[in-house]
């Protein structure tokens, strides 16, 4: 299964990628700490092969959004708490919610700020049914709630088609 | 710098008569750093996309353990890019028509990318 880990740049994609699978990358798609492809990793959840990749976050590379939500059966959207939510963030929100998969907001760098969760809701306009958890890659709270939390509303989903 | 390597370009599309539409040397963060594309490709995009293939292609050969990657090549149906690295710090990127002489196209493109090297060493 493929899931698509979206956010503007610097948001801590990367990281969190690779605090989710518990490995560092071995090869990662970057100059300078920017991601200017792709990364990716594999990883078990409960028996199911999870296939994560990250988008780069920079405009420069937006034709890789698309690219990558090809076929994606999820997606994290990661909002960088010490910037706040920003057109970026509402256009990417924009595109996963056209694909009409489910999708769960992480609200990284909470070890830094503490941007509200609501503030967060609102200013990306989503349903009150798409989860929003507060997590820190850098420390690892959250990422696995947030990974859980798409699993069930996508075992959810399945339960009702 | 940009001039050398602009200069380069020129040679670049004159030896290959026509096979080479355009060309463009990217940085390794998918800016432009030289070009000589037709009017209507947008080197920006140009750049970055021919980054990122290049980048997705050098993490297949890895995955594959398919060795060191030596150039991409996409094949349209009525134009060709073709992608290496110029050394660390640039990629070179060339559009070509869809009839072009690939065998030597690349082989000038080789020679481009020493060139570019060079200069990029002497800065
Ligand atoms: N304090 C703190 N720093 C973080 C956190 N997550 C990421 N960072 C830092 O933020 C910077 C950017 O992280 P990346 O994971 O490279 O961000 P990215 O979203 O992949 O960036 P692009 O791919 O270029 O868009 C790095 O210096 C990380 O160490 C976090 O939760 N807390
Ligand atoms: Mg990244």
């Amino acid at each position: 299964m493929k899931i698509v880990v979206f956010g503007a740049l610097n948001a801590g994609k990367t990281t969190f990628l690779e605090r989710a699978s518990k490995k560092k990358l071995s090869v990662k798609g970057s100059y300078e700490g920017m991601t200017t492809s792709l990364d990716f990793t594999r990883l078990d959840y409960n028996g199911e092969t999870v296939y994560l990749f990250t988008t780069p976050g920079h405009r420069r590379f937006d034709f890789m959004w698309e690219v990558l939500a090809n076929g994606m059966r999820g997606a994290i959207l990661l909002i960088d708490s010490t910037v706040g939510i920003t057109e970026v963030d509402r256009e990417i929100g924009g595109l996963i919610e056209s694909k009409g998969v489910p999708y769960v907001v992480a609200v990284n760098k909470s070890d830094l700020a503490n941007l509200s969760l609501d503030m967060v809701r609102e200013g990306l306009g989503i349903s009150a049914k798409v989860p929003v958890i507060p997590t820190s890659a850098i420390c690892g709270n959250g990422v696995d709630e947030v990974l859980h939390r798409l699993m069930e509303l996508k075992n959810e989903r399945r339960g009702t088609e | 710098m940009k001039e050398d390597i602009e200069e380069l370009l020129r040679n670049l599309k004159e030896k290959t008569w026509g096979d080479i539409l355009g060309v463009a040397v990217v940085r390794p963060d998918g800016t432009v750093m030289a070009s000589a594309l037709p009017r209507e490709i947008g080197e920006k995009r140009f750049a970055a996309m021919a980054l990122v293939v290049l980048g997705t292609a050098n993490r297949v050969c890895d995955e594959l353990g398919a060795g060191n990657m030596v150039q991409a090549i996409i094949d349209g149906s009525k134009m060709k890019a073709i992608l290496m690295s110029a050394g660390e710090k640039a990629l070179l990127a060339v559009l070509a028509s869809k009839d072009a002489n690939v065998k030597s196209a690349l082989s000038e493109m080789k020679r481009a990318s020493t060139e570019v090297k060079k200069v990029m060493a002497k800065y």
